[in-house]
């Protein structure tokens, strides 16, 4: 029950820096749409004009521009940069909130569970919109391309296979499901990082870089080992052994996590 | 009964606590005591897990530290700044069962405190009677005030002393670390002395003004040679 009411308090503190954050997206996004087919249009125009044929845009030179790339990766750093705020915005200043927050009658792991749901649900939120956001691009543009007759090429279908737009937009449920494990993991090896930074400060200056080597340190001998018997296996077995190696350092995570926060956090 | 035994902490190099032990009764003040960096704020800290101790244990009536059972005041608000004191409420009826709105809406109307107020808008003497309410309506049956007098005014002061007095601490154990002992000193049950990470002494405050004659600061003197 705390957990719920913990992600809903979550939520709320975050809310207005998210509807920021959405808004500069989208604002970036649809912006640049208008911009990219004004010249587009100029362009088609000017060659119209000189008697040149051939003519053609697709979506994917849009998705392809560096300003929509720009835009997708300041929300990717605006989501790594929350997943580790999220955290260390309650040990600023000399009041600390986390001090408040360890000292709710209720399990740690608890709190920690609270805030990976909130980052996760701040994600899949941001995919959601980015979702809606890319299809009503695509009709905008497909509408703005047809009435200025400008020749279209290849689908919206086409366009969103396009590089890292896979992981937004999965062939399958399970593809989905996947992405979504893999940015948990993301997510949990960032927390880690924090918890263990958190606990080691007081007893050294070098704790960031000591947290950096912990977290590391656990990646890696998992990492190794499917670098090695990469060669050896076929294809279901290498899936296999990555399954179980992410498993593993998931586990691994989650212990270090709960050691931290439980015996080793200080405020 | 809080029983503390056998406690240690370092910070990097420094050794702030030194194998202390001691007990704090139900029903009782006892009162921790000594000059600054003693570690005694560290103690209080590490009863409530925000500190953990690198060894010993601590035991609430026997059992393992319940966050029901026992709340902290520290000298500063937890808080975000931004905070009204209906919003802290909020969270503290959110997030603690035995939270007591009535308790606390009496103690905000003693204290003439505003609910729509925000904390960063309040003196240093207002904050602590908002924190001090706050941990009170708890409804704790042990509580760790860590200097709840610390850099406020008399009349504050004297409004938080007749408090200690009052109906809504009784049966309830209070763990207390200050600085201005005198102003407590007839309240006192228990005094625990530290000096440099251990207990230097321990006595019945009652014990030490009827028998010897002497005051708590009489005591300090003698130890701490001032």
């Amino acid at each position: 029950m705390n957990v719920l009411k913990l992600i809903s308090w979550e939520l709320d503190r975050v809310k207005k820096s998210y509807l920021i954050l959405v808004g500069i997206l989208l604002l970036l996004q649809f912006g640049w749409l208008g911009a990219f087919l004004w010249r587009q249009t100029a362009t088609y125009e000017q060659m119209r004009l000189e008697g040149m044929t051939g003519y053609t845009v697709s979506f994917l030179h849009y998705l392809g521009s560096t300003v929509f790339t720009l835009s997708v990766g300041v929300a990717i750093v605006a989501m790594i940069f929350f997943s580790v705020w999220i955290w260390y915005r309650d040990f600023q200043g000399r009041g600390t909130f986390m001090m408040r927050l360890l000292t709710i009658p209720t399990g740690r792991m608890e709190l920690f569970v609270a805030k990976f749901v909130t980052v996760m649900m701040l994600i899949l939120g941001l995919f959601a919109i980015q979702w809606m956001a890319l299809l009503l691009q695509y009709q905008l543009f497909t509408a703005w391309l047809n009435a200025k007759m400008i020749p279209l090429q290849g689908s919206f279908e086409m366009a969103i296979q396009f590089d890292y737009l896979a992981i937004m937009y999965p062939e399958s449920g399970f593809n989905f499901l996947v992405h979504q494990v893999l940015i948990g993991f993301v997510v949990l090896a960032l927390f880690t990082f924090v918890l263990v930074e958190r606990g080691l400060w007081q007893r050294t200056l070098w704790s960031p870089l000591l947290a950096i080597c912990v977290v590391s340190g656990l990646l890696a001998l998992p990492t190794f080992l499917i670098i090695y018997f990469d060669r050896y296996l076929f294809m279901d077995e290498q899936i296999g052994l990555f399954g179980l190696a992410l498993i593993g350092m998931v586990f691994g995570l989650t212990l270090l996590s709960r050691r931290f926060l439980s015996k080793k956090m200080s405020v | 009964m809080i029983e503390v035994l056998g406690v240690k902490k370092r910070y990097r190099k420094k050794q702030v606590i030194e194998d202390v032990s001691f007990t704090a009764n139900k029903g009782e003040i006892t009162c921790l005591i000594g000059l600054n960096g003693t570690g005694k704020s560290t103690i209080l800290k590490g009863i409530m897990g925000l500190t953990p101790f690198d060894r010993g244990t601590v035991l609430i009536d026997g059992k393992p530290l319940d966050l029901n059972r026992v709340a902290f005041v520290p000298d500063h608000s937890t808080f975000p700044i931004h905070f009204t004191i209906e919003q802290c409420e909020a969270f503290m009826r959110d997030f603690y069962p035995k939270f007591d709105s009535k308790l606390f809406a009496r103690l905000v109307d003693e204290f003439k405190l505003f609910p729509e107020d925000k904390l960063n808008e309040l003196s240093k003497g207002t904050l602590a009677k908002v924190n001090l309410a706050l941990g009170i309506a708890q409804d704790p049956d042990y509580l760790l005030l860590d200097e709840p007098f610390s850099g406020i005014d008399v009349f504050s002061k004297e409004q938080i002393v007749q408090l200690f007095s009052s109906d809504v601490m009784e049966n309830r154990g209070v763990l207390i670390t200050t600085h201005e002992i005198e102003d407590i000193e007839y309240l006192v049950d228990k005094a625990v002395m530290l000096n440099r990470g251990r207990i230097v002494r321990e006595f019945d405050v009652e014990d030490v003004r009827f028998i010897h004659g002497k005051s708590i600061v009489d005591v300090m003197r003698e130890e701490y040679g001032a």
